[in-house]
């Protein structure tokens, strides 16, 4: 049986002792749920699987589905790589999955609403005060303040990881404002045409419901229902998600605006139409806390609405997802949420965590600083795979300018094991091989949760490389999840 | 419609007119050149750069230096470089409002002419390469014009190409006809006078239309008369006025304001002149005067059409 699979096709796949394969058993067989896409893909003849990834190759390039790459001289706009070869995840890990999510999402919206109101969490000294306040992510202007349906999170896109033991671990949350969700939507749109005999009889559930369920969401935040105007704020072209902003709106049909398209009068706010002013209800805004409001926050700020707010504040005006949410992606408050789970809900947590150091415990602190070229140290307040150092793939200077920096602001720093992420299968080059994986899938939280099946896989193309942002070398690949 | 957006449309539209005039313009010139009698030429760049609205005109004037520098010098605000970044720019900006063909068509352009720029020895084959700007302006027309939903957006667009036509019209003519009326049909070179109202007409793609209206016998008053007040010639001022004068309606209905705005008032009052007046009018007014207060009135069009739909004051629309 295994021998049979040896065909061409695969003699360049790799299987790791001490990582989870998506297709394959350690003993070469395939998984269950991935033998029809093996039979399939044996099948083909040969030259099949080149045309069919460069069909969808120009798709991408000829709908201008692109990001922005900062601090790249030949500037600028890049297609993510797209991988022809789907990831398949059954149904019952996507019950455990989306269960956990859904714990999870609760959990840290009740969470955010405690430290911004009693600090209950604090009083039973289940996480310090200290390193909520020294969080450069929290927003002292939000205490006290109510937000529609206690929902401060509404739109997020959590970072899962598979690990040696083959189950999910979530790596990072981000609560401000994820992105990716756009290419999940594109990835199985272009894979649905480029090769659709792959989807025959495998029972995958669709995900093109998003942008429904996501006005829907926005919808279940504002005080009203009748001539209701929801707006999406971009910070405008020079984005790197600039792509994914005008995507989103034109999905749910509604404006895409600047900050300089709206402005405040009254506590109101009010975009600038040539029909004069119209009144905007709910902003699903891709802009940072930092530049939402110059008034109120970074006073440099030329991407944001002055009083923006103010009006928030006085409840004229909803915002998606609320501000001051960074908090509770902060990497080092990351570290206390199996316990928030446990405080709030009263439940263990469904996910797991990635085992996380605290710099600021001395101990901790010591243990990390000693084994830098084994471990990977994050800086606490910053996403994208920026502002990190892989210990395993460093050079000695790397690893002493980081020693250097966690002692300065140890607070600042956290630090992991180099995790494992579990390989896929993906046609690189006339073959296929293994790659490391992530998933992000998209939870929406307004008056229900809802995560749509699925998720943005993201690849590390390069060989043994684990590093999968699409700044940095990454690709992505359509997620299925089965019926059944 | 966002008010930023019309903004983009209408300044996409009016750079891109210009590079297209600014390209025509120098394809004729070219094209003259190559015949000109001993002499002749004096005073040929300065009346050219006049017309194109260059200030201030360099003293000391060399002509490859000046057509190097009106096509591709990208910070020069009159070159066609610079006019079709800022085109592209502003239709960058707006990509999901226009349609994906326009886009495309435009961006093409942008990339081709900085192709040509690249490419050393373009001076020596000029009139392909202003050709294809030409013909790009125009095949970014028909798309919009073929592919675009007639609404609010397509009007700003089409009122930003005319009031940018009309204010090219206007300097040109501005530059090139007055010395005409002064001379006397016996002036030394007769021939030389006739080329240069021919290449006049044809820095407007006038020539073939005008002759089908009047003869070619090249008389001033009539190629006045002809870019001025013809209805039909679509580079005319009344042609211009009066179809901006219409999309100016056709937004306020879209609006649902008033007509008499007074955007509609200024654009409706300059279409009545250029209706009723008769070339008489113009030269008893003086032709300079005359269309000093034509450019006027373009610049007032602009100005209202702003503080209507664009950048209007808060109060203004808040008592709306």
């Amino acid at each position: 049986m295994a021998a049979d699979h040896r065909t061409d096709l695969f003699t360049d796949y790799r299987l790791d002792a001490r990582t989870y394969d998506e297709m394959f058993l350690p003993d070469h067989t395939p998984r269950a749920h991935y033998r029809g896409m093996v039979e399939r893909l044996i099948s083909y003849k040969p030259g099949e699987l080149e045309y069919r990834q460069s069909a969808s190759d120009l798709t991408f390039l000829n709908q201008g589905i692109t990001f922005t790459v900062y601090g790249d001289d030949q500037g600028t706009e890049r297609t993510f790589p797209f991988d022809l070869l789907p990831r398949i995840i059954t149904h019952d890990e996507w019950e455990t999955v989306e269960k956990g999510l859904t714990q999870r999402i609760i959990a840290l919206n009740l969470f955010l609403h405690d430290i911004y109101h009693e600090g209950l969490i604090f009083r039973d000294k289940v996480v310090p005060y200290e390193l909520i306040a020294s969080s450069r992510h929290y927003r002292r202007e939000m205490r006290g303040i109510d937000v529609p349906r206690g929902v401060y999170v509404s739109i997020c896109g959590t970072d899962l990881v598979r690990l040696e033991d083959g189950r999910f671990y979530v790596l990072e949350d981000n609560l401000r404002v994820p992105s990716g969700v756009s290419y999940m939507l594109a990835n199985r749109q272009v894979a649905k045409n480029v090769f659709p005999h792959l989807f025959s009889n495998y029972g995958v559930r669709p995900v093109d419901q998003y942008g429904q369920a996501l006005l829907r969401t926005l919808r279940s935040l504002a005080p009203q229902v009748d001539d209701l105007t929801i707006v999406l704020l971009t910070p405008g072209v020079y984005n790197s998600a600039y792509y994914e902003h005008t995507f989103l709106a034109r999905l749910m049909g509604i404006q895409l605006v600047e900050g300089r398209d709206l402005l405040t009068h009254d506590g109101r706010v009010y975009m600038r139409t040539t029909s004069g002013l119209k009144r905007v209800d709910v902003i699903y805004r891709r802009i940072d806390d930092d530049f939402l409001d110059p008034l109120a926050f970074r006073p440099d700020s030329t991407l944001g609405v002055n009083g923006l707010f103010n009006a928030y504040r006085a409840g004229s005006v909803v915002l998606a997802n609320s501000v001051g949410t960074g908090i509770a992606d902060d990497k080092a408050v990351y570290a206390y949420v199996p316990a928030i789970i446990r405080y709030y809900l009263n439940e263990e947590p469904i996910l797991g965590n990635v085992e996380t150091y605290l710099l600021e415990d001395e101990r901790q602190r010591a243990h990390v600083l000693s084994n830098l070229d084994k471990l990977v140290v994050k800086a606490v307040g910053e996403s994208g795979g920026y502002g990190m150092l892989i210990g395993p793939h460093s050079t000695k200077a790397e690893q002493d300018a980081f020693a250097r920096q966690i002692a300065a602001n140890p607070r600042n720093y956290i630090a992991q094991p180099t995790l494992s992420l579990s390989t896929a299968p993906c046609f690189i080059d006339g073959k296929i091989v293994a790659r490391h994986v992530d998933l992000r899938p998209y939870i929406l939280y307004g008056d229900r949760v809802t995560i749509v099946p699925g998720g943005l896989t993201r690849v590390a193309l390069r060989e043994g490389s684990l590093v999968v942002n699409s700044s940095q070398g990454g690709g992505s690949k359509d997620t299925w999840v089965l019926y059944e | 419609m966002l008010s930023r957006v019309a903004d983009h449309l209408y300044w996409m539209s009016r750079y891109l007119e210009r590079a297209e005039h600014t390209a025509r313009v120098l394809d004729v010139f070219l094209n003259r050149a190559l015949e000109t009698a001993p002499g002749a030429a004096d005073g040929r760049l300065v009346r050219l750069l006049r017309g194109l609205d260059i200030q201030p005109i360099p003293e000391h004037l060399d002509v490859q230096e000046m057509l190097q520098r009106l096509t591709f010098d990208s910070s020069y605000s009159g070159s066609i470089v610079f006019n079709l970044t800022g085109a592209r720019e502003n239709a960058r900006h707006i990509r999901e409002q226009i349609s994906s063909e326009m886009w495309m068509e435009i961006n093409q352009l942008y990339l081709e002419v900085r192709h040509t720029d690249r490419a050393l020895g373009w001076l020596n084959e000029p009139h392909p390469f202003y050709v294809g700007v030409k013909d790009g302006a125009h095949l970014f027309q028909g798309i919009t014009d073929a592919t675009m939903n007639h609404n609010q957006g397509w009007h700003f667009i089409q009122i930003g190409r005319y009031v940018e036509r009309l204010i090219n019209l206007v300097n040109f003519l501005n530059a090139q006809l007055p010395r005409h009326f002064s001379e006397s049909p016996e002036s030394d070179q007769p021939v030389e006078r006739y080329f240069d109202l021919v290449a006049l007409l044809k820095s407007f793609s006038a020539f073939e239309a005008f002759c089908k209206v009047y003869n070619p016998d090249m008389q001033p008053e009539r190629i006045a008369e002809f870019l001025l007040f013809n209805a039909e010639f679509p580079r005319s001022a009344r042609f211009c006025v009066d179809t901006l004068f219409s999309s100016l309606n056709s937004l306020a209905d879209a609006t649902m304001r008033h007509k008499n705005l007074k955007v509609n008032r200024v654009a409706g009052r300059l279409q009545s002149i250029l209706s009723f007046d008769e070339v008489e009018d113009v030269l008893s007014t003086g032709f300079s005067a005359y269309l000093t207060g034509m450019k006027q009135q373009a610049y007032q069009i602009h100005d209202a059409l702003f503080d209507t739909y664009i950048s209007y004051p808060i109060e203004a629309a808040l008592t709306n």
